[in-house]
């Protein structure tokens, strides 16, 4: 990305795939005469966003609602389209072009741009390399029109609006392009058109500061035909995101006999999370999330997943997190393949290891003993408290992973008294009191009496009226104390006659030491 | 298509065949109109009728650093029969908050230009910003006589605060200073400049302690609380010649004989019951510290809205919490919507802290509301006594 774009020498192939959509649906359906389209839905109901040859004979065009097109081909088979799936597909077919050139670029919806400076004498020469692309393309079943150029834009409007396999050399003009071939958005489009102005050659004629005046205000390149224009002729430079591959660690081990013992597996798993181990250091990388697939003998695929709490690529942890998952593994006639793949990694520096042996057995560390419990508990079973903001108990934390870091801002705890205790659920108790507003005396609770031999409250808290809803009773927190010593923190839901429900409820929230 | 006023009619009290209210057993002070502003969120107008409503016979108002919504109420309340006691709310820059209400008239003046001097210029002298009041506990007891103070204690009672106390070390005079016998602290600002020469005169005297000698400097000095105490017990009959400040950071229970020291006309510690889980233990522990340090509580609700009610607008008393934060305003609000004007029977059913509370409110409003009435009074009048002008005459004091 040294070179700029005026330099001479840059070569850029543009890859238009004229209807990926279809033929990636045909690629994976097969190839039908009937009319067929694929739909995208839109705020006034489904339009059609592709469509085969034979509904483009039938007359259906693509961008007009579905129940104009019923009306034209009323046998038009539809499907809803993948805009997801065919942008993922792009990205791959992107990495595959880079056979052609060190780098390349997606140009969506449907389009690629490859950088060939230099190596169209590997081909042939750029006939021949735009020859072997065409061909390439046909035998994936994928319709292609392709341009060489010396920028992505001149590549780009060949490809396009050309002749079909365009070269295009630095001398050569391109005025009898359409405006269109700029790249411009419809409404900048719709603007040249009124003007008069409906070929490249036509904004040559202008004065340069006339168009500068009218679009002024468009700093957006798809906007400015003047900023278009320079890029397709190489005046300003375009800068493209090129698409790097992120391989996936992955490590595998096929065995010579099939294994049905959890020694020899524990063995195969050793050295596999010792290969993974090795790999991720040579990446500089450690797992956050890693996948074990098994294939047995008849198969069928046994799966485990493990997910660390912080980047690890220590084998022996590794190992042993995995054995508590195997347990219950049924091996069957036996497994013939083992694969361990890493999906989620994080950066992680190399560490020089201790001179001394005894330096290293100083513990555990916090993430491993994560780790650990997280293997043996469950996931989730482990969260650390987040204070927040808020007067309600229940809402006055938030739970986040045991290693998410901790706010910027840290300040003292609010509230007022809180029990060690908090019932995830408050649960209701039936609480006999001498006034409806007054302290309790008596409550039951899971089927057993206290009585209440001192009690200190009320502490009142409202509920947030601007979350929640109108009906919403405010609350009386009381520290209460029964006869054996015991101190809970129960609550009166609402007041008698505050006008928001019945008699009150009372609710047991939390256990205080 | 007629427009709609920007700004609403400004609605007014209704009270021309209303008898006067009886004597009522409880005065609330410390009340915040809408014109403390994030603060209170309740106008003059709907204060005065819910507080008529409520069978009061009177009514304190104290926004926040200013004067500002004394009018309203002062015209609603005399519309509905009410007497307004007119005071105000002095937050100081220590952290601490006292409810200020001048006795007379030389008092409110002396109230006006302690909020005018803490607006007009921050405490190191410079231009003060906008919206900001700087009052320092020093400029309250320059200000204080003839203003009854009442402490209104802080939600931690056991909170630190720094403040500028009189040292227990006395400087070396080489000779005898002959001084008035008037109290060191009449606020007025001849005193207040005799005693900066006081303090010039003893940076001379004694230039080793001059680092220490400057009344607000925060020095690294540090005596035990006893110590101080004694030492101020000792001096405060006589006569102090030379008076050396030095920062001490004290709790709260502490920090009260100092307090008590400096400002000879605080008599109260504001109790209020809030629905905080444990009030009634602080009630009594307030109570108990008034009655040690010759003090008494007094009952007040601190109401910053007249009413309950009204949700969203009773509980913006610091900010909206629909627009801040995104809805997460969380401990900007109040816990409830307690601090309201209440009716006596509801104030009677929550305290049990005995009668002192009530009995200390109804017999101290009488002076202050009588003095207040003259100085809203004696402004149109055309001739003013000892043949001052009308603006000489408000500056009186």
């Amino acid at each position: 990305m040294k070179q700029t774009a005026s330099s001479p020498g840059r070569r850029i192939l543009a890859i238009w795939l004229t209807a990926l959509a279809i033929d990636r649906w045909q690629l994976a359906e097969g190839i039908s005469p009937a009319p067929f389209a694929l739909l995208s839905e839109s705020a006034h109901g489904p339009r059609i966003a592709a469509i085969n040859a034979a509904a483009r004979s039938a007359g259906v065009q693509p961008g007009a609602m579905l129940t104009d097109a019923r009306a034209l081909c009323p046998d038009l088979a539809v499907h809803p389209g993948d805009p997801a799936g065919d942008r993922a597909f792009l990205e791959k077919l992107a990495l595959w072009a880079q056979r052609w050139g060190p780098w390349s670029a997606l140009d969506p919806p449907d389009g690629l741009l490859v950088d060939v400076t230099g190596v169209a004498h590997l081909f042939g020469g750029e006939r021949g390399l735009l020859n072997d692309a065409a061909a390439r393309l046909a035998v994936r079943g994928l319709s292609a029109r392709l341009a060489i150029a010396p920028t992505a834009g001149a590549a780009w409007a060949l490809a396009h609006y050309g002749p079909g396999r365009a070269v295009h050399d630095p001398g050569d003009g391109l005025d009898q392009l359409p405006v269109a071939a700029l790249r411009l958005d419809p409404a900048t489009l719709l603007v040249l058109r009124r003007l008069g102005l409906k070929r490249v050659g036509d904004l040559s004629g202008v004065a340069r500061d006339a168009l500068a005046r009218r679009f002024r205000s468009t700093r957006a390149p798809g906007a400015n035909p003047l900023i278009r224009l320079d890029q397709l002729l190489g005046k300003v430079p375009e800068p493209l995101l090129p698409v790097l591959a992120a391989e996936m660690p992955l490590v595998q081990r096929r065995l010579m006999e099939p294994i049905r013992h959890r020694s020899l597996l524990d063995q195969v798993l050793d050295d596999l999370t010792a290969d993974m181990a090795r790999l991720l250091e040579g990446q500089a990388k450690g797992a956050r999330r890693l996948d074990l697939a098994l294939w047995k003998v008849d198969g069928e695929v046994l799966s485990r997943r493990l997910e660390l709490a912080a980047a690890s690529r220590d084998a022996a942890h590794i190992a042993r997190l995995f054995a508590g998952k195997l347990d219950d593994l049924d091996a069957g006639f036996g497994i013939e393949l083992a694969r361990l793949s890493a999906p989620w990694c994080e950066p992680l520096a190399l560490s020089q290891a201790d001179f001394e042996r005894a330096a290293e057995a100083h513990g555990t560390a916090l993430s491993a003993c994560i780790d650990r419990l997280n293997a043996r508990l469950g996931e989730d079973a482990i969260r650390r408290p987040q204070p927040f903001a808020s007067h309600l108990p229940e809402r006055a934390q938030r739970w986040l992973p045991p290693l998410a870091p901790e706010s910027a801002s840290q300040n003292e705890l609010a509230f007022h008294a809180r029990p060690l205790k908090l019932l995830d659920r408050a649960e209701p108790i039936a609480v006999l009191y001498a006034s409806p507003d007054g302290l309790p005396r008596r409550f039951r609770w899971r089927g057993e009496v206290h009585e209440i031999s001192r009690a200190e409250g009320p502490e009142r808290i409202a509920p947030e009226w601007w979350r929640e809803r109108g009906h919403v009773r405010l609350r009386d927190y009381y520290r209460i104390e029964d006869g054996q010593g015991r101190r809970y923190w129960i609550y009166r839901a609402g007041l008698a006659g505050d006008g928001r429900g019945g008699v009150p409820e009372w609710f047991l929230q939390g256990l205080c030491a | 298509v007629p427009e709609a006023p920007l700004t609403p009619e400004r609605r007014r009290a209704e009270g021309g065949a209303l008898p006067p209210p009886t004597r009522a057993p409880f005065v609330e002070l410390g009340l915040v109109s809408c014109f403390s502003f994030l603060r209170g969120a309740s106008d003059a107008v709907d204060l005065a009728t819910t507080a008529r409503a409520l069978g009061y016979d009177a009514l304190g108002i104290a926004d926040a650093n200013t004067m500002a919504g004394v009018v309203r109420l002062h015209g609603e309340a005399k519309t509905l029969g009410l007497t307004p006691v007119i005071g105000c709310r002095i937050e100081t820059t220590e952290g601490l908050a006292f409810l200020a209400y001048p006795r007379s008239r030389a008092a409110y003046g002396r109230l006006c230009r302690l909020i005018s001097a803490g607006r007009m210029g921050k405490l190191d002298g410079e231009w003060q910003d906008k919206g900001i009041c700087d009052i320092s506990l020093a400029m309250l007891a320059d200000h204080a006589e003839g203003v009854a103070l009442v402490l209104i204690p802080p939600t931690d009672l056991a909170a630190q605060f720094t403040v500028a106390v009189e040292s227990n070390v006395v400087p070396f005079v080489s000779r005898p200073r002959v001084l008035p016998s008037a109290s060191p602290r009449t606020g007025s600002a001849a005193e207040g400049r005799r005693r900066e020469e006081e303090r010039d005169t003893s940076h001379e005297d004694t230039k080793t302690q001059s680092d220490r000698a400057a009344p607000q400097a925060f020095s690294p000095v540090s005596t035990s609380p006893r110590a101080l105490d004694s030492e101020l017990k000792a001096a405060v009959p006589q006569t102090k010649p030379l008076r050396v400040f030095v920062s001490s950071c004290e709790s709260f229970s502490n920090l009260l004989p100092h307090l008590i020291q400096q400002l000879p006309t605080l008599r109260h510690i504001a109790a209020a019951y809030l629905y905080s889980g444990d009030d009634l233990a602080r009630i009594a522990e307030l109570d108990d510290l008034a009655r040690s340090h010759g003090l008494s509580i007094l009952a007040t609700n601190l109401p910053l809205y007249h009413a309950p009610a009204a949700p969203s607008a009773a509980r913006c008393d610091d900010r909206d919490p629909a627009q801040d934060h995104g809805g997460r305003a969380g401990h900007l609000l109040e816990a409830n919507a307690e601090r309201h004007l209440k009716a006596r029977r509801r104030w009677h059913g929550c305290s049990r802290a005995g009668p002192t509370r009530s009995r200390g409110a109804r017999r101290w409003r009488m002076p202050a509301s009588s003095a207040l009435m003259n100085c809203a009074m004696n402004i149109p009048q055309e001739v003013y006594p000892d043949g001052l002008h009308a603006q000489e005459h408000l500056e009186v004091g």
